[in-house]
């Protein structure tokens, strides 16, 4: 095999290792409809999933207007996967190029133009062209399942899963997906300086200080300081309270609160909640533009 | 169980689960509940996070992953949790608080320290220790809305008790090359020293910010100063026109924002001001706060 930059290598191993969460292929005795999708005219777009038995959702999705092949999809994934036979069939690599032996059976990257599942369409679909050895496992067991449904397909949409019904439905919600690999590369080539410069920055303004002493293993923290003039003050936040969630998040440690305010936008109604005395009480804060 | 022991059962695993399919029919679960609120967070590996808290300990940070038939946590967390493991690896925890609200009085999980999870973990990828994910046993109990241009999800909860996988011979499976795979990771993650350092907060100032101005000539106006916070401590005051922060000049809030993005706690920062027609410059010592 032809020597390859180790950062290559590197993509190969990551996108190999974690494109499912859990690649774990556990059997059960369980199976839903073997009819997979079919859609109707309705807005949201309702896909029908088959459940394998390895308890996976299944969609049938066309590739280029080849297939429809059966793709698991999968929220844990952060890129697209698609076999090397589905790519040779959608115009993505010859069909020579996807019979050839390859460093775990990474085919390499490409952009489907036109990506079906069920009704929906989605356009330049960014997709791994690899042959995942776990879709390998599961398709010998299970019969031919060419890739997964991840992150880049499924971010465009506002969706539901409901397992029973065995039902999907989507919405576009025109929300631009990020590439997970530059993101994952960024992160593991980062230096160690670097990385001890990260902060973590709240997207508002709220005029408090929380602090929880060393040894304190109940929920919450307290507030130490609120500062007049500002969003929690006018709220009436108050020095002395628990906080014990920002946003419908726990903050159970200091670095709880900053990663809820990461999260919560200025100007926007806020709740949270405090024990104060022994009672639990619910704010609204409106935190603003600032640091 | 062990890993060998594990892998050696694959194949056995796999075969026997051709010979015990049964074909389930599912029909449409009716919501036993209203929709549940289930804030999240997308990792640096664009996974989506929620935190859940097991037999009252945690918070623990879960991948939603239907890619996983169950759900899986770290043996770190039964340890935490004070669970008891059974022979097959299986764990109960009673009960299983979702944050934002959403509870189960009782989840299955199975104990182990899966390649995935350990590979990230040992490089921070994902900038959240991972304890597990959340599979099929816990996920088809809710009627699931996502929307990732949003900062929670919806999960009504269903009328339907999802039946948990039958691990026949007692083994989860994962081809072998996978495995190696992981413990590629794991061995670039020790061979960099560990993961990287946490982020850690930015320094507090105390202002509120405004924009001021046209296009053609925008600014960014101090509107109010908080009492008593490092920028008050500073001397700025509400109606100055800030000119340049930490020696860059800026013309938006998006300007400050974005030079203020490596300010640690107690570290001093340079603010020029237009005050009326004066120009001033100010030293701001960052605090602790947000």
């Amino acid at each position: 095999m032809r020597t390859k930059p180790i950062a290559t290598r590197l993509r190969t191993i990551l996108i190999t290792a974690f494109t499912f969460a859990t690649a774990t292929a556990a059997i059960c005795g369980t199976r839903a409809d073997q009819e997979a999708t079919q859609a109707h005219d309705a807005k949201p777009a309702v896909v029908k999933f088959e459940l394998l038995r390895s308890l996976h959702p299944a969609v049938q999705v066309k590739i280029n207007d080849a297939g429809p092949y059966r793709l698991i999809f999968d929220l844990g994934s952060p890129v697209m996967l698609i076999s090397g036979r589905a790519a040779a069939d959608g115009g993505l690599i010859t069909k020579e190029a996807a019979k050839k032996p390859a460093f775990f059976g990474m085919r390499g990257e490409g952009k489907v133009r036109k990506l079906e599942v069920g009704e929906l369409v989605a356009e330049n679909v960014p997709v791994m062209i690899m042959d995942h050895p776990t879709i390998k496992m599961i398709s010998d067991f299970l019969g031919p399942v060419d890739g997964i449904v991840g992150h880049p397909f499924f971010a465009r949409y506002k969706f539901t899963i409901d397992y029973p019904a065995a039902t999907m439905t989507f919405t576009p919600n025109n929300h631009d997906p990020q590439n997970v690999m530059m993101l994952m590369m960024n992160r593991m080539f980062i230096s160690r300086s670097d990385a001890a410069k990260r902060r973590v920055v709240p997207a508002a303004l709220w005029g408090l200080e929380a602090t929880k002493p060393d040894g304190d293993v109940e929920p919450g923290v307290d507030v130490a300081r609120v500062f007049a003039d500002g969003p929690a003050a006018a709220a009436g936040l108050q020095a002395g309270d628990r906080l014990l969630t920002l946003d419908g998040r726990w903050t159970d440690s200091v670095a709880d609160v900053f990663d809820a305010a990461v999260l919560a936008k200025p100007n926007t109604p806020t709740n949270v909640s405090v024990r104060r005395r022994d009672e639990i009480v619910t704010l609204t804060v409106v935190p603003r533009t600032g640091l | 169980m062990s890993r060998p022991a594990v892998r050696a059962i694959i194949p056995i695993c796999l075969a026997a689960a051709l010979l015990s399919v049964g074909a389930r029919p599912q029909k449409p679960a009716d919501p036993i509940g209203p929709p549940q609120r289930v804030p999240y967070r997308t990792s640096e590996t664009l996974h989506m996070i929620v935190r859940a808290k097991l037999a009252g300990k945690g918070p623990f940070n879960f991948i939603v992953d239907t890619g996983a038939p169950m759900m899986f946590v770290t043996t770190d967390v039964a340890k935490k949790a004070a669970v008891e493991i059974d022979r097959n690896g299986w764990a109960k925890f009673e009960p299983m608080e979702l944050e934002g609200g959403a509870r189960l009085d009782r989840v299955t999980a199975r104990v182990e320290d899966i390649f995935q999870i350990r590979g990230m973990n040992s490089l921070d990828l994902a900038g959240v220790r991972l304890d597990g994910v959340l599979g099929y046993n816990v996920l088809a109990r809710f009627r699931m809305e996502f929307d990732l241009s949003k900062t929670a999800m919806n999960w009504t909860p269903l009328d339907f008790d999802p039946p948990l996988p039958t691990m026949l011979r007692g083994g989860a499976s994962t081809p072998k090359e996978l495995e190696a795979a992981g413990g590629l990771v794991q061995m670039f993650g020790a061979f960099r020293g560990g993961p990287p350092p946490k982020p850690t907060p930015r320094g507090f100032i105390g202002v509120e910010l405004a924009a001021a101005g046209d296009a053609a000539d925008a600014r960014v106006e101090i509107k109010t100063v908080l009492a008593e916070s490092p920028a008050a401590t500073a001397g700025l005051r509400p109606g100055d026109v800030v000119t340049k922060f930490g020696g860059k000049p800026v013309a938006t809030i998006a300007d400050v924002l974005k030079h203020a993005e490596a300010l640690g706690v107690d570290e001093a920062v340079a603010i020029e001001l237009r005050r009326g027609t004066d120009d001033v410059k100010a030293t701001i010592k960052t605090g602790r706060g947000l």
